[in-house]
Parts: structure tokens; sequence; C-alpha cells
């Protein structure tokens, strides 16, 4: 039993849940992951262990500032460190319920840490439920506000389960100041036919750990479309595991991020395709400044009733600095044989070509190095349907890269 | 207005230009001609002052300032225009954004003010009418598709809208069929003017044709060796360049 374990134990000692027991107790035999395991090969949890420590005095104290809404006119949860906030909370929408609390299962078969470690910790949830043939013209938005005035992390767990035919827009922005770590768990349960779009800004402040893990259950025809932003944290890892559980269910993965200073950025996917038609589409993209360091890990995996799968995954790094790094591990395993998949990963450096005609026409270094990395990065903001978000979120990956720009003179 | 004097440049540790001098006044305009690789392209590079061209000795100065300890940008913002022999294709830059983004840069280190986005789409649509581009060629990422007439007409439209106060143009004839030549050789003699200096690289006298040249100059092995009046873009369209001493000590 490791240190941290110990701390577990002595926070949730006579919790009678029994999910959060078996979390519990998963988390307490196997400790947090090291770099020997496989799946933590390139991502070193070691730091965040002072974090999570309740007996620590807290950093700071202070009040958070609540962000505008990223979607116009999207209704929101507001959770702060890691408890929902039911006064800055509006989310009365049509054919929607939200009930605070609850937990997840654990166990989803083989080790998932942070999922053990939200659910086991979990501090609040939220369980999201929408009507069969519901489709809200309103985002749900839920604001994550991290403020370092609360020591041992904070920890949650977030149920999303759309009923047939229905379909839903939820944002997740998660944001904060000063030292902390935040865990979240989510379960995605779509019914046949339903289709959910998922966009999560991961803001966190920059002194912070950020851990994730998403499993999404796909029924009939029922099709997600998930993008992620990652410009925040110190350590983040934002980890997602899709099922395609029905024939005709589709997923659209798209990631961004943009890493600076000593910035650690791990997105971690795997997509099982169970039955025969179903495809899955993956993009992600990253620029790396600095020395920050990137991960992707990209499993696929195709079982051997799974024909007419299609399956395509791509993976690009920009580099601005010598000494940032990407380290990126797609992995296939194809077990059917009427198939048709393809991955591939790039990491180059900015052209010096396109650099030279930009700056050859009056452009600065700088301006044209970020007008680079945007024309770079912006292909996977395409999907994004909302046009105000679309925008707000490239500002936003733009601006981070732009502060850097300037800091580097 | 440009004065280059026993100019020596080394890429990758190799000298490629050797002792080159030139002076071209303003309201004048100047041809080069030379054989491949005599270095025609490393001196336009090296005025636009790209990275890798080093210069190891001589001095450029550019309407009476030192060129050479300037950025890129800054030669821009001065008023030097390098139209390139190959345009660089820059996917998910749309041609329309990087053109506003550069004249507004160059106007904004001139102390002039901004375009805003009428006056400057109104700007580009005039120019572009002109050179036979099209708003949906305008809409596409530089240069990306394009064939290589419809570059090589991109760069004097970049050109026209820059309005810089210096052309040096390498290789913008090369891959236009005979109408886009005239199109192209009509953007430049618009240009033309007492104020503004021209330096035009081409190996064909048929460019010359429609761009008179004030002077001609003939580059072999990383020097001037000959210097006329235009009938020496035609002497040598009927002799070759082995007359000209390229044959020189190398
Ligand atoms: N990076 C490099 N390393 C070594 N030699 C180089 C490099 N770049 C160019 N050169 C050489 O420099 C010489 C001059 O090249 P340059 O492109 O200036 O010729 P040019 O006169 O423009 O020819 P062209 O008419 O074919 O365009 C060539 O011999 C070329 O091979
Ligand atoms: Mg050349």
């Amino acid at each position: 039993m490791d240190s941290t374990a110990e701390i577990l134990l002595e926070r949730f000692s006579g919790d009678a849940d029994t999910d959060r027991t078996a979390a519990r107790d998963r988390f307490r035999d196997a400790g947090l992951p090291t770099p020997k395991q496989e799946a933590w090969k390139f991502t070193n949890l070691r730091p965040l262990t002072q974090f999570l420590d309740a007996r620590t005095e807290p950093a700071n104290d202070s009040t958070p500032a609540i962000p505008d809404t990223l979607v116009d006119g999207a209704h929101r949860v507001v959770i702060i460190d890691g408890r929902i906030d039911g006064d800055l909370s509006d989310a009365g929408i049509d054919g929607l319920s939200l009930d605070q609390g609850g937990t997840l299962q654990a166990d989803m078969g083989g080790r998932r840490a942070v999922r053990d470690l939200s659910i086991a910790m979990a501090d609040d949830g939220l369980r999201i439920t929408l009507d069969a043939n519901a489709a809200p013209s309103q985002a749900l938005e839920l604001v994550f506000i991290g403020t370092g005035s609360r020591s041992g992390g904070h920890h949650f767990t977030l149920e999303i389960a759309l009923g047939s035919n229905s379909a839903l827009t939820v944002v997740e922005h998660h944001l904060g100041s000063n030292a902390y770590a935040a865990t979240l768990a989510t379960d995605v349960r779509l019914a046949d036919g339903a289709r959910l779009r998922h966009v999560k800004l991961q803001d966190e402040s920059i002194e912070a750990f950020h851990l994730s893990d998403c499993a999404v259950e796909i029924g009939r025809d029922a099709s997600h479309e998930r993008f992620v932003l990652s410009v925040g944290s110190r350590l983040a890892r934002d980890e997602v595991h899709v099922a395609l559980n029905g024939q005709g269910s589709s997923v659209r993965l798209l990631g961004a991020y943009a890493g600076r200073g000593q910035q650690h950025l791990d997105h971690t996917t795997h997509i099982d395709h169970a039955v025969p038609n179903t495809s899955s589409h993956e993009v992600y993209k990253g620029v790396l400044d600095d020395r920050s360091r990137g991960v992707f890990q990209g499993g696929i995996r195709v079982m051997k009733d799974a024909q007419k799968t299609a399956g395509h995954q791509l993976n690009k790094a920009l580099l601005l600095s010598r000494q940032a790094e990407i380290d990126s591990k797609p992995a296939l395993e194809i077990y059917a044989d009427d198939v048709v998949c393809s991955h591939g990963a790039t990491a180059g450096e900015i052209d010096e070509d396109a650099l030279f005609y930009l700056r050859a026409r009056g452009i600065d270094a700088q301006a044209a190095k970020s007008l680079l990395v945007q024309a770079f990065l912006d292909e996977v903001f395409d999907d994004i349907a909302d046009e105000g978000l679309r925008e707000r979120l490239k500002d936003r990956v733009h601006g981070a890269l732009q502060v850097e720009g300037a800091a580097h003179g | 207005m440009l004065k280059i004097e026993n100019l020596h440049v080394e890429v990758d540790g190799k000298e490629i230009i050797r002792g080159l001098d030139l002076e071209v006044p303003k309201g004048e305009v100047h041809a080069i001609m030379g054989p491949n690789g005599a270095g025609k392209s490393t001196l336009s590079y090296t005025l636009a002052g790209r990275d890798g061209y080093t210069v190891t000795d001589g001095k450029v100065t550019f309407q009476g300032r030192d060129l050479l300890d300037r950025e890129p940008e800054e030669r821009a913002a001065d008023g030097l225009f390098l139209g390139f022999q190959y345009p660089v294709e820059i996917p998910g830059v749309a041609t329309l954004t990087f053109l506003k983004t550069a004249v507004n840069a160059v106007r904004r280190q001139r102390g002039e003010e901004e375009y805003d986005a009428m006056q400057f789409m109104k700007l580009v649509r005039g120019k572009a009418k002109d050179l036979n581009i099209s708003d949906e060629m305008l809409k596409r990422p530089v240069n990306v598709g394009f064939s290589g007439g419809e570059k090589k007409r991109n760069e004097i439209l970049q050109m026209a809208v820059l309005d810089p106060a210096f052309c040096l143009l390498d290789e913008t004839d090369s891959g236009l069929d005979i109408d886009a030549l005239k199109v192209v050789a009509d953007g430049v003699n618009a240009l033309r003017g007492p104020e503004r200096g021209m330096l035009i690289i081409t190996h064909y006298q048929r460019l010359l044709d429609h761009i008179i040249p004030d002077r001609v100059h003939i580059l072999a092995e990383g020097r001037i060796v000959e210097s006329g009046d235009k009938n020496l873009a035609l002497e040598l369209e009927k002799k070759g360049y082995a007359s000209f001493g390229t044959d020189r000590a190398a």
C-alpha cells in the first residue's frame, strides 16, 4: 500500500457505497500508476501525491471569478472545488433532468487508476439524463473552477445518459487559479439513435493537475462527437474510452492542445469497435513550445465480428522548440478482416520556407509564426458547429500561444 | 537606390556570390540574366534577408541605409519586395488573410494607418481584377493548388497591394503562358515610375520585350560579368553565355 492509498483510506473509512468501496479497494491495492505500467509509460503522476493529501494546508483562499458561458445562451452548472454550487447554477432545460450526487460503476475491466481515484474520493457528482426524443436547443455547460483553497484535491463524477433519438450538447469548462489537483470520472451512455456533442476546454491553472477518465458507450445508430482543447495545467491527462456497441454507431474524437513552459499534456484514447458497421474518426493536433511535453496514445480495437468497420486516426504535433517533445503511440488491434483502418502520426517543426515567405511580406517573425500555428490547428476546430464557441476556443488557444511568444521576445 | 558593393555570400559553407557589384538608381529598371546556378536566386534571397545566406564581405545600401542588418520584415516595410522564383504554399492560411496581414503589417511599420476590412477589400478586388485573379482564388490558402502561372500572378498581386519602393523579381516570367506574360508585364509596367526601382531576373528576352529595361547585366559564377543596355539581352539570345566570360576562373 503506498502513501496515497493510505491517505484515501483515512479520508473515506466508513463509506458504505459499494461502488465507491470497490473503487477504493482497487485503488488501495494498486496505488497511483507508475511509468512501469504500459498505459502510464509517458506520464508520471508522482508529483501529484502531495496534492491528494487532505492533511496539507491549503495554498490560499480565494473567491473564484465566474466566466461567461462559452456557448451563448447555455444553461449551466457551476462546480467549485469539486462541489456543485446551486446558487450559481441554472439548468432548467426541458426534457433534461439533473441529479446531484450519485456515483459511477467502478470496474470497467482493466485498471483505470484515474477513474478509481475519482470515484473513491468524489466530493460530489452529477447525473444528467435526457428524455428519449428530446433535443433541447440550449447547451448545458459545466463550469469546473479550482481555487486552490481546499487541500486533498477535488474529485467529481459525472454521468450523461441520453435517451433514444435524443440530442444534446454538453460543454465542460475547466479553469482555476493556484495549485490543486482535479479529477473527473465520466460515464456517457447513448441509447439508440442518440447524438451527443461534447466539448471540453481544459484551461486549468498552470499550477494544477487535471486528470479525467471518460467512458462512452454508444448504441445502435447513435453518434458521439467529442472535442477537447487542452491549454491549462502543469500536468493533464484526458483519457477517453469509447465502446461502439450498436450497429451503425459512430464516434468523432477531436483534440487540440498547446503546451508551453514545463507543461505535460497527455491525451489517451481507446476505441472498441464491437459490432459490424461502426466508424470512428480521430484527429489530435498539438503545438508544443519550450520544454513542454505532449503524449498521444490512441488505441483502436476491432473485434472479430465487427466487419465493415471504418477507423481513422491522425495525430500531428508541431514542435516550436528544440526542448519540446511528443510521445506518440498508436495501437491498432484488428481481429476482423473486412475493415478500413488507418493511422498516422507526424511531428515536425515550423516550415522555415513558409516563415520566410511571410516575413518577406512584412509580417514579423512572431506574427508569422502564430499565423502558421493557427493554420496548423484550425482544421481541428472546423467540426465545432456553434460558431461562437468555435471562435472563443480558437481565441483561447491562439491567446495562449501568443502570450508565450511575447515572453520569448 | 539599391547599391551592392563587393558582395560575397556563402550558403552552407560554399561561396556562391563572389564579389558582386551592382547599382540600380531610382526610376530605373534593370534586368539580370545568367545561366542556371549562377547565383541569381542566392542574390535575391540575400537581399530579402533569408537565414542561411551568410554575407562574408561587402556592403548593400538601400535608400541610403545599410540593408544587411535589417530583419526580412523590416526590409519589406522599407519597401523592398521580392517576387519569389518558387512561391511558397501555405496550407491553412487564406490568401486574403495573408494579404491583409501583410499590408497592414507593412503600413503599421511605416507609421501609416491600417486598412479596415472595406478599404482592404476594395484595394484587393481592383488589383486582382487587373491580374485576372478570381475571388475564389483569393479565398484559397496561399498558393495551395495554384498552377505555376497562378502562383506568379499571385506574386504580382502581392506586389501591387504592398506598393513597394523597389521590386526584385526572380524569374516571375517562368511558367507563364503568353497571355499571362502580358498580364504580368502590364502589372509590372503599371508600377514603373520615377520613384521606384526594379531588378528583374529572367532567362528570356521575351519578358524584356514587354518590360523594356534601362540596363541589362549578366551574372555568372557569382558576379556581374557584363553590363549593357537592352541590346545586351538580344546579343545574349544569339550568342549564348559562353561568349561572356562565364568560363572565367572558378
Ligand atoms: N544550400 C545550399 N548548399 C550548397 N549549395 C547551394 C545551396 N543552395 C544553393 N546552392 C548552389 O548555389 C548555386 C546558385 O544557386 P541559385 O539558386 O542562386 O542559382 P540561380 O542563378 O538562381 O539559378 P536558376 O537560373 O536555375 O534559378 C547553385 O550551384 C546551387 O546549387
Ligand atoms: Mg534562381
